[in-house]
Parts: structure tokens; sequence; C-alpha cells
């Protein structure tokens, strides 16, 4: 089956913004190993697009999600801890990284002294 | 003047940007890793030529943006790279690191040292991707850019700007040829610039590269030679970059006003190379396997050898292209594409590397297309009439093959035709200056050496450099000013000869 066709399958697999599990059980009934990998691979890139990663190095305050849920009201936020960035935030929207922490800070400091090397 | 608070103001300004934005990052997700290619999903913003960078620290470059997926080639490293790895855009393009300290180095086309030395960090990030001079910088070629080979210089000359391929069968002194270019260039022409060289070697033994470069060094070229090497183990992605690489570098010299010659060997292994990063991104397959864009594969790399003008700063890039045939044949799909690329070609045959005609020139399908503007008066005036001759005394000898009687004026024209080809016999590695050229053709061309003995002309001409250079120093000084050669010229160069043949046949 072609990409394009499956990708609008998967289009039509979404009920008021939500999976139809029955849709995407008959779907999955009619497609061959191959297109069934597709179909759950354009799946998965569709549910990316509905979701945004925020890494942190601890836990962020109640203010704090409401201000990030207020930039993102259509989206579901999904909260990941990462000590090692020291300080600040990490945002992931779909394949797009906005990244302000002290550990990029870091990074960056010593990419410049390294050209006076 | 600054003063101190300022300068200190400055640095704390520079300390603040570094956290002042956010850093944008676009990542993907490795999804194959077959034949040296990785497929990766996501990287949305990636531009063609992108350099990518993966977990394990290793790069590679953009080739393919398809729908959904990116096609990526390794750069370096990759043996770690497995599916799910993240990999993600870097912002930047290929480029190559260019400055003068370059110059003696042996590097490979992403900049790295190969001749054990430290790496060049410093200089201007030269992109290896640009598109050539439009038409109102550049201006027609009207230097020379002499080989030091007699025939070369005297029937196929070679301007500053100008591509000329090199092409022939395996062995046959295509890479000699080139070599000796390079060498001639440390005799720098009176009022002329010195000429900076960068030899790229494609898909070389790097054994050859090796003995390349001692040849360099024992001729003392490498102070302004630099060497590109992607050699046969290298991966094809590499050996389809030199050639850009030293182009790149070639143009950091260029923006400098500079004079630079480019030895691209060869261009067959860098289409063989093209054709296999393209069949494994399974781009469509066309004539010979090679994709479709092979063509402009090349002709975007030789429209960068260009001259400018004073405007532009008026510097230059020479190429000297290398093809490689099969039996002889130039009418097979690269080198048609090349020849019809290039201004002109040197093309040696077998047989007459064999017969000892060395270099090899066939002289009858060999040209240079605007070369001939850029000759001096000196060589011009002297050398104007050898190609007809030449191609006069070829058409005659085949007749004379079948035994028939000659009249003494065809004889005649013979005896010549063989001195001719005789004289533009020249070992390797011992290119000649402009002055000591002249003198021989002159000497061959007006009739001096007919008393000489055939299988004596080498020698003889050996004795005459000798003989002049001890006796009458003023007249190699006058031929190498590059000033038409007149009669009372001739006529001195005509008693030398006398004189020097009357010691050399006692």
């Amino acid at each position: 089956m072609k990409k394009q066709k499956i990708k609008s399958l998967v289009l039509s697999s979404y009920k008021n913004e939500n999976l139809d599990p029955k849709v995407v059980a008959l779907i999955a009934d009619h497609l061959n190993r191959q297109s069934l990998k597709q179909y759950i691979h354009f799946l998965k890139s569709e549910e990316k697009k509905k979701q945004i990663i925020i890494t942190s190095p601890k836990a962020l305050t109640d203010t704090e999600k409401e201000m990030v849920m207020k930039q993102f009201p259509k989206k579901k936020i999904m909260y990941v801890l990462d000590p090692s960035m020291l300080g600040g935030i990490r945002i992931a929207d779909q394949d797009n990284v906005y990244e302000m922490s002290l550990k990029q800070t870091f990074h960056d400091i010593i990419r410049h002294l390294g050209k006076y090397d | 003047m600054i003063n101190n608070n300022e300068i200190i103001a400055q640095l704390e300004k520079r300390l603040n940007t570094f956290s002042s934005n956010p850093k944008t990052e676009n990542v993907g997700r490795v999804e194959t890793n077959t034949d040296g290619v990785i497929s990766a999903s996501g990287l949305t913003k990636a531009f063609m030529g992108e350099i990518i960078a993966f977990a394990d620290g290793s790069e590679g470059f953009v080739l393919n943006l398809d729908e959904d997926i990116v096609s990526i080639i390794l750069l370096t490293g990759g043996k770690n790279i497995k599916e799910g790895d993240t990999v993600k855009t870097t912002g930047r393009s290929l480029t190559i690191t260019a400055s003068e300290s370059l110059l003696g180095r042996v590097i490979n086309p992403i900049g790295l040292p190969l001749d054990g030395k430290a790496r060049i960090t410093k200089g201007k990030e030269m992109p290896l991707e640009k598109i050539a001079a439009g038409v109102v910088e550049r201006e027609p070629v009207d230097t020379p850019m002499k080989t030091g080979i007699k025939a070369i210089d005297a029937m196929f000359p070679i301007g500053r700007g100008q591509r000329e391929l090199i092409i022939g069968d395996r062995g046959l002194g295509k890479t000699a040829v080139a070599i000796d270019t390079i060498i001639n260039q440390k005799q720098t022409t009176k009022g002329k610039k010195q000429v900076i060289c960068i030899y790229v070697a494609v898909g070389q033994k790097q054994s050859s590269v090796a003995q390349v470069v001692e040849k360099l060094k024992e001729k003392g070229a490498t102070d302004y030679t630099i060497v590109v090497s992607a050699g046969a183990s290298d991966p094809a992605s590499l050996q389809f970059l030199a050639p850009y690489a030293g182009t790149a570098i070639a143009e950091y010299f260029l923006e400098k006003g500079e004079d630079v010659l480019i030895v691209y060997d060869d261009l067959t292994k860098h289409a063989w190379a093209y054709r296999q990063l393209s069949l494994v991104l399974r781009r469509p397959a066309g004539r010979e396997a090679y994709p479709g864009d092979i063509f402009y594969l090349h002709s975007r790399l030789l429209e960068r050898s260009v001259k400018l003008n004073k405007k532009n700063g008026g510097g230059s890039i020479t190429s000297l292209p290398i093809i490689e045939t099969q039996a002889d044949d130039i009418s097979a799909y690269i080198p048609t594409n090349v020849i019809s690329i290039t201004d002109g070609q040197i093309f040696l045959k077998g047989d007459l590397f064999n017969s000892g005609i060395r270099p090899a020139i066939d002289t009858g399908n060999s040209v240079s297309r605007v070369g001939g503007a850029a000759q001096t008066g000196a060589m011009k005036s002297v050398a104007g009439k050898m190609r007809l001759e030449l191609a006069q005394f070829r058409e005659l000898a085949a007749f004379a093959q079948f035994g028939s009687e000659l009249d003494e004026a065809t004889q005649a024209q013979l005896d010549r035709g063989k001195r001719t080809n005789e004289l533009l016999k020249q070992p390797q590695y011992q290119p000649l200056p402009e002055a000591e050229e002249v003198l021989s053709i002159a000497a061959v061309t007006n009739g001096m050496l007919d008393a000489i003995p055939v299988d004596e002309i080498g020698k003889f001409e050996q004795g005459l450099y000798t003989y002049v250079k001890k006796h009458n120093k003023k007249l190699l000084e006058k031929l190498g000013t590059g000033e038409k050669v007149k009669e009372d010229t001739l006529k001195e160069i005509k008693k030398v000869v006398d004189a020097f043949k009357k010691t050399f046949i006692s």
C-alpha cells in the first residue's frame, strides 16, 4: 500500500482527536505486515505532534506547570527529570528541541575557548 | 582608544550572550543503517549538504531529502550507529579550514592531517560547494601557465584560468605531466606571481600518493603545494568530496588574488565514487549505471576554475583534471562529458608510449581551445608552424610505410618530422625553462638540427643547453623575456647552434 494511503488511514483513525479503537482494529485487520508497520510508525508520529516533552533538572512547581500549559494549550505535556542539566529547561516539540540550560551554556563556553587553544 | 572598563564591559556582554538565546536543535531518529547510508526520520529542518551529528560523535551529511526520511552519508566513524539512535542537525554545511599553513601539508577532504603533523585549526572556513564566479567577474585567459614540457608549451599552451584535461589509458604518464607542471611552478616567470599548487588524489593507492609527495619534496615543490587525498580505502563519501575540498582551498587563495593550479587525479574515480553513493541512495541509474546528474557533478566543479578581472582581485584557478580511459576510448561516457566541459585536452596514447615517445602526447587529438591567447610571443613565433608540420609528417609517414620512392622535398619533410618528434621527447621530472624550450624549438623548426642524426638529437639538445649557458647566457636571458623572436635573434641562435655543432661532431 502507498504511503499516502496509509497516512490518510491514520487521519481517519481519529475521532474527536482521540483514536477510535474500532476503526484502528478494522484497519489493522486489513493491512499486511509491512503496511501495518508503517501504519504504527505514522500513528506514533501523529501522537508525537500532540505531545510536548519538558525536561528539567528538578520537578517543576505547580505555578511553573501552569505557565507551560498556558503556552501549549492543545498539547499533552510530559515532564522528564534530568539532573545533569544542572539548571534551566529543555522543551521538545516533535523534532524541534529548544534548550536553555546551564549544561548547554558550559558546553558553549568550552567550545568558544577551544577556538583559542 | 578603548579604555580598560570598556574592554571588561565588552567581555561581560559576551559572557551574557552565552545564555541569552536558547539553543534550538532539530532532532531525528535513526531508522536504518545500510551500506554506509543512514536513513533518519524527523530532521524536518535539515537542508541538503547539512552536517548531521550522531550520538556517538560521528558525523555525516545530508544527500537526500525525502518526505519522511533523510538520507545521510557518513563522513567519519559510524560503526556504533544503530536503529533508534538520536541524530541532530548542526546548521553547518560542509566547509574546510583554509589558510597559508596548509602549504606543504597532506590532508584529507575534511581537513584532517594525513602527514602526522598537527591539525590546522586556524583559518577561514571555505564552503565545499559554491556557485562559480559569474561572467562579469571574469576576464579572458591571457597569462601563460608554463608546464615546462616542450610539447605542451609549444603546441597546446595552457593559460591561467584554463581547464585542460589530461586523458589517456593507465600507466601512460598522465600524473607525470601534472606533477611536472607542479614542479615547473618553482621557476617563477619574471613579473608573474608564484603559482600555488593543489594536488587532489581521488581513489588513488596510498603508495602512489606517498610517491608523489616524496617526489614533490625531493624537487622542493612542497613549499607551494598542498595535497588533498582521499585514498582507495577511504569511504566513497570522502572520495566524492575531495575535488570540492581542493577547490575550496584554491578559492581561499583566489580571494587573496593568487594564481592557483589544481590537479584532479582523477575524475574517473571521482565519478565512480559518486555512482556508488547514488546507487546506495537508490537514485535512478542511467547510462553505465551513473546517476542522471553525473554531468553536473563535473561541470559545477570545473566551472569554478576562473580568471578573475582586476576589480575582483585578478586571481585565477587553473585546473588539470585527469581522466583514465579504457583502450584509448575517448568516446566513453565520462571522457566525453569532461572533454566537453574543459577548454582542451592532452591525449596520451599507448602506442606512442610503447614506441618510446614520452610524454606520449597524441598531437592529432590534443587541443588547447583558449591557451593560444596566453602563449608568449617568443613561443608563438617559433612554434607556430610546428603543429602543422607534425600533422603533415604523420600523414607522409603513413604513406612512406608502403615503401614507395620519395622525392627530395618529401624525404626532407620526413627527416625534419623525425627530428621534431625526437626533440619533443622529454624525461620525467625535468621541466624546462621557457628560454631553453624556445631555443630548441627554434633550432628544430628552422632546420638547424637537420644535419644531426635522429638518435643523437637528445644528446645534442642537452649539450646545447650547457654550451649556451656557458658561452651565451645573454641569448637565454633574451629568449626568457617572452618577446617575439626576431630575425636577428634567430641568426644569433643559428650562430650558437652552428658553433656547438662543430664541438659536438668533433
